[in-house]
């Protein structure tokens, strides 16, 4: 080769390199921040009696880490991160989602009028990393931080029932509601914004804190990056014994399809399935795959929301005829390629409390649709636009529901948006339908999604106007401390809520998670933001 | 006469023009661009095949593209369904079918909106000069630095998915280059006599340039034309697979790759397929603008 | 000299003019950068607390001043901080530099590996079947889409035959674990502009053959082989530099799908994840930065051309 195509060839690289570089030479330095590394270097367990492979855990997810602070929390790397590296002062108990185990709080006591909580602590709690002793100071510091306007935190939102938290000794902390909520437990089991921070480590990592941590859970931060992976050991101080895998690692995956075929190759052992397509693949992986989510213990329920403002959804012959003319049924389990076997019926999903099954039902029957159509005024149909994300089940089911609309003459234009824009219009209520799956572990907050004083920005997609005693039943049962009569009133919430079909219910959506055959100890009906690592383990 | 700006940093394209006689020049054009080189050839049988099938979709396709049949998901190839169905029970015979008038209507439309927004804006600047064609340069100069799928995916994020907004996006994104190439070829097509000589005699503006400008700038943006067809039909794909693709039910070749990605080993079908056709198309247009540029020659940077 | 100034004073009204548009696309853009912060997935946020995140991220103001405010602080060199991560904009650029500028690099490698050699069996060997073969070839990377080519090889020699690397960039496992997981994205993304490459090289060489020196070294006696190599090529390479600057942005434009399908963590995929987050701060850096590397790597060729062809002056 000629000399001098080589030196070109030489010049071309250095100068894509200097290129490449100038912006960096260019720019003054950057805080000298090394992101990813702890302050204090990852504690060797002090015994280690196993002289056995330490025991590794990688999963995947589409989206890398931003912050682990439970006040600045950004989505699901974060939360599912979270559990694992703090406690909480109640957690689930595993495997249900209406009860409460103890975490933080070996026991606790509800004042007859269900105003005040008496939380009595553990006295054997260790932070990591050799922050002290965990006492009741920091269940005060972290709620009121939570509550403090100046955090600027959005994850609060169950704690604002809170009047004050007082710290009756060391170990014993009494927290006053403004109002009695007999879910307040489920529901500061259930959020990130919950969990128990230690003021010395905030206040001396500042604005490090959100990649170097300290909590008191099962697994403490190696390594995390911004906008990256999250590295996971056991904590050796950890109150509930050590782990038995030592050492979690997430691996970010944007392309999901990869991630599937990572978990086949094994070089993940978990993930979070979101796409139906990659369901389908993994069903079909053979043994060394297992699918987890059972529809039984869902939490979250799909549904197509009608805006009932809008002409023709005002007319609940309209809403009731585009219910009638879906299988649900065939829909729910094509689309999840058998994972779901049934519709919804109620709002409410049937792991929650209060669920009942004596509801208003609507079975396929496109004649029925047609005819009702016909009397509201629409015998040719009408053609309309739902908004959606082109994610998750979203565009297998709306492909679906499209041909079975078609067929009674409602000719339905999909727009899909991207999540920003769906928020903006959510927000609004500009929008015929809406797709959205509320997942929500608590009843309560489910029934927010119809209450009359949540129209946009709330959450009350619909736009659905109940009839008054319905509203009121609706905020009523938020304080009723008596669960038989609590029960009562949901159930005739749900009656009302499928009488009027505000919106079109289609199926209970379940975490789905895949994981290799190896890796026991799952529980399939915990959220996926609530994946707590020390229930599980590798058998090889 | 304007001033001539300096064309540093637009770079610059040669032209020659194409021998005299009409018909001479014809059969000689015709025989370099399918037979010296036979790609040529192929790409024109290639991208004329396309072109039947885009417009005999109706009478070709034997099943309406949308229709479902959930009971058959995931056919491999057979009699009923040639090519196998999809996951929705679609026929995927049908949807390529129909996907090639889609994909033909986006390629175009896009190149369309291109070649107009841009071919304005490089022939104002070309042909007005001065403070019109620096204010123009530099606007084009910004907008060629942003990489050519960001700009479009950021316009199509504005602008929402949908068939016609992603043609607009895909052709927006290419104005620049549109507009730079036709400001150069027009900047060395008025250095020649013919056209100093028309300006001589008085030709009205409008005479000098649609008599005598874009006749002779016509080869080289019918080669550029030809090979952001191409472009178009892969960023309208590699748009699907960023969730930004053209709408259900109507059957895109860019969605119908990009959905089947996830199926590579249930059903290769649904996965290979489409791609494999927009490979061969892409090529089709691809071969046919290189031996376009090689026929009429045209160089470009 | 003056040339490279001038060039590189044009380099702040271009990036200027990128951040107008940049500024004026995002925030004409549905969605709101405060709900893309707020988890209401599970929780419903009033709307107090979101006008308070709002005030905090300066996006109350009226948009010229918002404008003028970040305009300023990027004179200063601050690019501001991520919506979401609260970290420098500028720590998430240099986090993600590195992976694209590897890929980048090894796909030009990959494209000289695949474009020139194809090129130049088309011109000496114009019309045989290897000439169609190694076009067509060379052709694949072009006329595929790249996400799918780039599922296809890592199906193939990822996971059926486990030659290379799933996933992820080699970071910590020294340059050879490097060069491993960058094999296959860079043959993908490489494989893109070979096509282009192979198409200059084979007119310049055609060219350069039926130059008058050409014939006289051919009529001199010098075989074919020493013909190409030491004239042929030499005046070929000119034109092929030229197109290196239209290649970076390729690469660049590429990087994107590249980096989603392979999870290499690069600025391509943080694009991505900032448009979807509406994370303005992140997105109007890394349209700076991408707008400087596309302009620089075009100034730097240009004087390469400068440089190697007596023809070309800047002057």
């Amino acid at each position: 080769m000629s000399k001098r195509f080589v030196l070109i060839s030489v010049l071309l690289i250095v100068g894509m390199l200097v290129s490449g570089c100038a912006q960096k030479t260019a720019a003054p330095p950057a805080p000298t921040t090394a992101p990813a590394q702890p302050t204090t270097a990852p504690a060797q367990p002090t015994v280690a009696p196993t002289p056995a492979q330490p025991k590794k855990l990688v999963w995947g997810v589409a989206m890398g880490t931003n912050c682990l602070d439970p006040a600045y929390q950004t989505g699901l790397p974060d939360s599912n991160n979270l559990v694992n590296i703090y406690s909480a002062v109640v957690k689930h108990k595993p495997g249900s989602l209406t009860e409460v185990a103890p975490d933080l709080a070996e026991r606790w006591d509800v004042s007859p009028d269900g105003l005040v909580y008496t939380f009595y602590l553990r006295s054997d709690v260790k932070w990591q990393y050799g922050y002290g002793d965990f006492t009741a100071e920091d269940v005060k510091y972290s709620w009121d931080r939570m509550l403090n306007p100046d955090t600027k935190t959005t994850g609060a939102t169950v704690l604002k029932v809170i009047n004050s938290i007082e710290v009756v000794d060391k170990y014993t902390v009494r927290v006053t509601l403004k109002v009695p909520t007999p879910p307040f437990l489920i529901n500061i089991a259930n959020t990130g914004g919950a969990l128990i921070v230690n003021k010395k480590a905030i206040e001396e990592r500042g604005t490090d804190y959100c990649l170097k941590p300290v909590g008191t859970g099962p697994y403490q931060v190696v390594k995390a990056e911004t906008n990256g992976t999250v590295v996971l050991a056991a904590s050796p101080d950890y109150f509930g014994g050590k782990p038995a895998i030592d050492e979690v690692e997430m691996r970010v995956i944007p392309e999901e399809s990869v991630a599937v075929m990572a978990l086949k190759a094994g070089e993940i052992d978990f993930m979070i399935v979101r796409e139906p397509a990659n369901i389908a693949a993994l069903f079909k992986a053979g043994p060394d795959i297992v699918v987890n989510g059972d529809p039984q213990s869902s939490c979250s329920t799909y549904a197509l929301w009608l805006n009932n403002t809008r002409k023709p959804f005002d007319d609940v012959r309209v809403r009731r005829a585009l219910t009638h003319a879906i299988d649900r049924d065939t829909l729910a389990r094509e689309a999840t390629e058998g994972l779901v076997q049934r519709r919804a019926d109620s709002p409410v999903p049937p792991a929650l409390f209060a669920y009942t099954e004596d509801v208003t039902k609507y079975e396929y029957d496109p004649a029925k649709a047609k005819a009702l159509l016909a009397e509201a005024g629409y015998p040719n149909g009408f053609k309309i636009t739902v908004d959606s994300m082109n994610t998750a089940f979203n565009p297998i089911m709306l492909t679906i529901v499209q041909q079975y609309w078609k067929q009674v003459g409602v000719d339905l234009e999909i727009n899909y948006l991207d999540r920003a824009a769906i928020r903006q219009h959510q927000a609004e209520g500009n929008y015929d339908i809406t797709v959205s799956n509320p997942t929500r572990a608590e009843v309560g907050l489910i029934l927010d999604y119809y209450k009359c004083q949540n129209f946009p920005p709330g959450p009350n997609f619909s736009l659905y106007k109940a009839p008054d005693p319905i509203c009121d039943l609706m905020n009523a049962q938020a304080t009723e401390n008596d669960p038989q009569k609590r029960a009562e009133m949901i159930k005739q919430i749900q009656q009302q809520i499928t009488n009027d079909v505000p919106n079109v219910l289609l199926w209970y959506v379940a975490e789905i998670t895949a994981a290799r055959s190896s890796v026991k100890g799952m529980i399939p009906n915990l959220g996926s933001w609530q994946t707590r690592f020390y229930l599980f383990d590798i058998v090889k | 006469m304007t001033r001539l700006s300096d064309d540093n940093l637009s770079g610059s394209i040669l032209f020659e023009k194409p021998p005299s006689s009409a018909w001479k020049m014809r059969r000689r054009f015709l025989r370099r661009l399918l037979w010296t080189r036979k790609t040529g050839g192929i790409g024109m049988l290639i991208v004329l095949a396309l072109i039947v099938v885009a417009l005999g979709a109706g009478v070709l396709a034997p099943y309406d593209p949308a229709d479902q049949d959930l009971t058959q998901r995931y056919k491999p190839p057979s009699e009923t369904h040639l090519l196998g169905t999809d996951n929705f029970g679609r026929d995927l015979l049908c949807r390529i079918i129909w996907g090639a008038r889609i994909s033909l209507q986006v390629g175009v439309m896009a190149v369309a909106i291109s070649l107009l927004v841009g071919g304005a804006l490089g022939l104002t600047a070309g042909y007005v000069g001065g403070v019109v064609d620096q204010v123009i340069c530099s606007v084009v100069e910004t907008l060629m630095a942003f990489p050519f799928l960001l700009l479009a995916l950021t316009i199509i994020t504005v602008l929402g998915p949908g068939m016609f907004n992603i043609m607009l996006a895909i052709g927006l994104a290419s104005v620049p280059m549109f507009a730079r190439v036709l400001r150069a070829e027009l900047l060395s097509a008025r250095e020649k006599d013919y056209v100093v000589a028309a300006t001589c005699v008085g030709a009205s503006h409008g005479r000098i340039v649609f008599k005598h400008i874009i006749p002779n700038v016509m080869s080289s943006m019918i080669v550029l034309m030809t090979t952001r067809v191409a472009t178009a039909v892969l960023t309208e794909s590699s748009l699907s697979f960023l969730g930004l693709g053209i709408r259900p039910p109507t059957p895109s070749w860019g969605v119908m790759v990009a959905e089947g990605r996830a199926f590579l080993e249930r059903a290769p079908w649904i996965a290979l397929i489409p791609g494999a056709v927009v490979l061969v198309t892409v090529l089709g247009f691809s071969l046919l603008g290189d031996s376009l540029r090689d026929a009429l020659d045209v160089r470009m940077r | 000299m003056r040339y490279v100034v001038r060039r590189l004073l044009f380099l702040f009204p271009t990036l200027f003019g990128m951040l107008v548009v940049v500024f004026m696309l995002l925030h004409i853009t549905p969605g709101d950068p405060v709900e893309m912060l707020l988890d209401t997935d599970r929780e419903f946020i009033p709307q107090e607390q979101i006008d308070a995140i709002r005030k905090d991220l300066g996006l109350d103001r009226p948009l010229h001043e918002q404008f003028i405010r970040y305009v300023g602080k990027v004179i200063q060199g601050d690019l501001g901080n991520s919506y979401r991560s609260k970290r420098p904009v500028l720590e998430h650029v240099k986090l993600n530099m590195v992976q694209t500028a590897h890929l980048a690099l090894a796909g030009i490698f990959m494209s000289i590996l695949i474009g020139i050699p194809a090129g130049i069996i088309s011109a000496v060997k114009p019309n045989t079947i290897i000439d169609y073969v190694t076009l067509t070839i060379s052709m694949i990377g072009l006329c595929a889409p790249t996400f799918w080519l780039g599922i296809l090889a890592l199906y193939v020699f990822a996971f059926q035959l486990k030659v290379f690397p799933m996933m992820g960039d080699g970071t910590g496992g020294g340059p050879l674990a490097i060069l491993r997981h960058l094999a296959l994205p860079a043959t993908v993304i490489g494989a893109h502009s070979a096509a282009l490459l192979g198409r200059l090289t084979r007119s310049s060489m055609l060219d350069a053959l039926n130059q008058d020196y050409i014939r006289t070294a051919h009529s001199k006696g010098l075989s074919s082989r020493v013909v190409v190599v030491r004239h042929a090529l030499r005046n070929a390479a000119i034109p092929v530099t030229a197109a290196a600057g239209t290649m970076f942005a390729y690469l660049l434009t590429g990087s994107v799908v590249v980096e989603m399908v392979f999870s290499r963590k690069g600025l391509g995929w943080l694009m991505v994840t900032a448009i979807n987050g509406r994370d303005f701060p992140l997105v109007q850096g890394l349209i700076l930065v991408f707008g400087s590397i596309i302009i620089l790597s075009n100034l730097v060729t240009d004087l390469v051309i400068g440089a190697i062809d007596p023809r070309v002056s800047h002057d």
